[in-house]
């Protein structure tokens, strides 16, 4: 579990974070999510000590991280950082060992474990290990970003905008990767967009910031059916609210016993992709996989 | 299969390698040959300007003057190099900022003066020999490798040095595995222009007393002869092709 204490942060004389508080809970995800400049990077920096809070403490399974020395503690967490910054004059898979190779593990170790994440990130390793930062396109150099930060296993991971330099089918392939590799590693991540769309998919807890103030933080349903203020709503979609809260809620939950024709769907999909089904077929009701059906009528309660 | 094609394909390189030296190596050789033989050429010498004795300069040998020639460069240049390089770190450093203003004084300074305006104020205070000569090319060539290095190192991109302190890099290990990798080239750019800037103006040194090719010169225009005006420029001429071939890198 990381927790932020009262921190704060300031730049000459403008207040760029301003007394957050927050817990991102072990094994899950916590998105930081606002507008460019509410101070999302600058929370994460504080996190693994990139740069000195001006007050206040962050805490790591009730350590504080004021007495870790910053360089153990940054190999103790994994870190994707916003621009990627790949080391220009190293290859893929060097770039991908930077920590396992600090920490001093035997090159077999480190070799194999540079295949298994190239494999993961969707990279033949026998066509990329080799290459140079320099010959790889935006969304490579991105996913090699996060097999570098994800090489030594660590527990912890700040991510921040990771996926922002994909195009939207590869964004959302290594969105669903990444979700469940994070429910199968069971890791603490702390996640940094600005994305609404990205944050109802990926957060467990989403915390919304601006000019430097946390808002309100809670389950994404949380914001998106109890906004603490205009902001909030708006930034939550305002009219388009009630779409965004079907991908949120699961078909399943709303599921009467029934038939209906036509293909089932998944039993893990959401209310939208059943409204996307009905609308598609013409239909009132859609059957899931494992039994049940959803109503329009169920849909709209 | 893969294993024959990859090595002869890297033969094929080194092979490339070799002929795009040659030039490089036939200069050379020739221009050992020049030093090795000069002491040899007393007839030839004899007859072009009669009446000069000895016909050829014979107060060291060719090869010793090369050799010091070169070790003067190498003494200066090594020595820029290494405080150039330091002060470039330095004021590259979020705490040593505050040199820059003067370094830049210094390094400029150094660069102002011309080298033989250096020379002449350095003798009365350091005497004559080598030493005013390799200072006064240390001065010379410390603003291009100062100022190469330091644009080296500010250019390395702000996301890449954020990632080295990320994965828990100390700021040694971030200046020794990532910076002065990256700034390399262009530093080495400047200690290329300093080497070949000393390499010519080493020769004025020998007005003062230093041992290079161009003690002969000297020694033949005080004591009006020609022939070993001749023979300290030969091979300074083909030092300074050797110079060209060895430090003109490709355009791409
Ligand atoms: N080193 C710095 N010096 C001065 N101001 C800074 C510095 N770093 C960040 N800031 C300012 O702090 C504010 C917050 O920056 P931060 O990078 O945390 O924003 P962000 O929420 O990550 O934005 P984005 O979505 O654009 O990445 C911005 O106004 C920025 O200009
Ligand atoms: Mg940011």
């Amino acid at each position: 579990m990381i927790e932020l204490r009262h921190l704060v942060k300031t730049y000459g004389d403008v207040a760029v974070v301003r007394d957050v508080s927050l817990s991102a809970p072990e094994a899950a995800v916590t998105v930081l999510l606002g507008p460019p400049g509410s101070g999302k990077s600058t929370i994460l920096r504080m996190i693994n000590r990139l740069i000195p809070a001006d007050s206040g403490s962050v805490w790591i399974d009730d350590e504080d991280t004021a007495a870790i020395h910053p360089e153990a503690l940054r190999r103790r967490i994994g870190y994707v950082i916003q621009g990627v910054g790949l080391f220009p004059h190293w290859n893929v898979a060097r770039n991908i060992a930077t920590v396992p190779a600090l920490l001093g593990w035997p090159r077999k170790r480190i070799a194999a474990r540079v295949e298994q994440l190239l494999d993961m990130v969707n990279l033949p390793p026998d066509r990329f290990a080799e290459k140079r930062p320099s010959e790889l396109s935006g969304g490579q150099a991105q996913r090699v970003g996060i097999a570098r930060a994800l090489a030594a296993d660590p527990s912890l991971l700040l991510m921040d905008e990771p996926f922002s330099a994909l195009d939207p089918v590869t964004r959302r392939d290594l969105q669903q990767a990444f979700r469940r590799i994070q429910r199968d590693t069971g890791k603490t991540v702390v996640f940094v967009t600005h994305d609404l769309e990205e944050a109802l998919l990926l957060g467990d807890q989403v915390a919304l910031l601006r000019d430097g103030k946390l808002i309100q933080h809670g389950p994404p349903l949380q914001l998106l059916e109890h906004p603490a203020d205009d902001f909030v709503a708006d930034y939550f979609g305002g009219a388009a609210a009630g779409l965004r809260r079907l991908t949120l809620l699961s078909a399943a939950s709303r599921a009467v016993p029934g038939e209906a024709g036509g293909a089932r769907l998944p039993a893990q999909a959401s209310l939208h992709d059943a409204l996307e089904a009905m609308l598609s077929r013409g239909t009132e009701s859609v059957a899931l996989e494992g039994g049940g059906v959803v109503t329009l009528k169920a849909l709209l309660a | 299969m893969s294993g024959v094609v990859a090595s002869t394909e890297r033969a094929g390189i080194a092979k490339s390698a070799v002929l795009r030296r040659l030039p490089l190596l036939l200069v050379g050789a020739a221009f050992l040959g020049v030093l090795l033989a000069m002491p040899h050429t007393g007839p030839l010498f004899a007859w072009a300007f009669p009446g000069t004795i000895p016909p050829v300069y014979d107060r060291g040998s060719f090869v010793a003057l090369a050799a010091s020639h070169l070790a003067i460069v190498g003494i200066a240049v090594g020595a820029a190099t290494f405080c150039g390089g330091a002060a470039a770190i330095v004021v590259t450093r979020s705490w040593g900022a505050s040199a820059a203003p003067p370094v830049q004084l210094i390094t400029s300074v150094g660069q102002s003066f011309p080298p033989a305006a250096v020379l002449a104020v350095l003798v009365p205070m350091v005497g004559f020999g080598a030493v005013p000569t390799v200072l006064a090319l240390f001065a010379y060539g410390l603003l291009p490798i100062t100022e190469n290095m330091e644009a080296g190192l500010r250019a390395v991109p702000a996301p890449v040095k954020e990632a080295a302190a990320a994965m828990g890099f100390s700021a040694w290990r971030t200046l020794l595995l990532v910076e002065l990798p990256l700034a390399w080239p262009q530093a080495f750019s400047g200690i290329l222009t300093a080497i070949v800037v000393s390499l010519g103006t080493a020769t004025i040194g020998s007005t003062v007393g230093a041992l290079t090719l161009g003690t002969p010169i000297i020694d033949g225009l005080v004591t009006n002869k020609p022939g070993f005006v001749l023979q300290g420029a030969l091979p300074l001429a083909m030092l300074a092709v050797l110079k060209e071939l060895a430090f003109a890198r490709p355009r791409r």
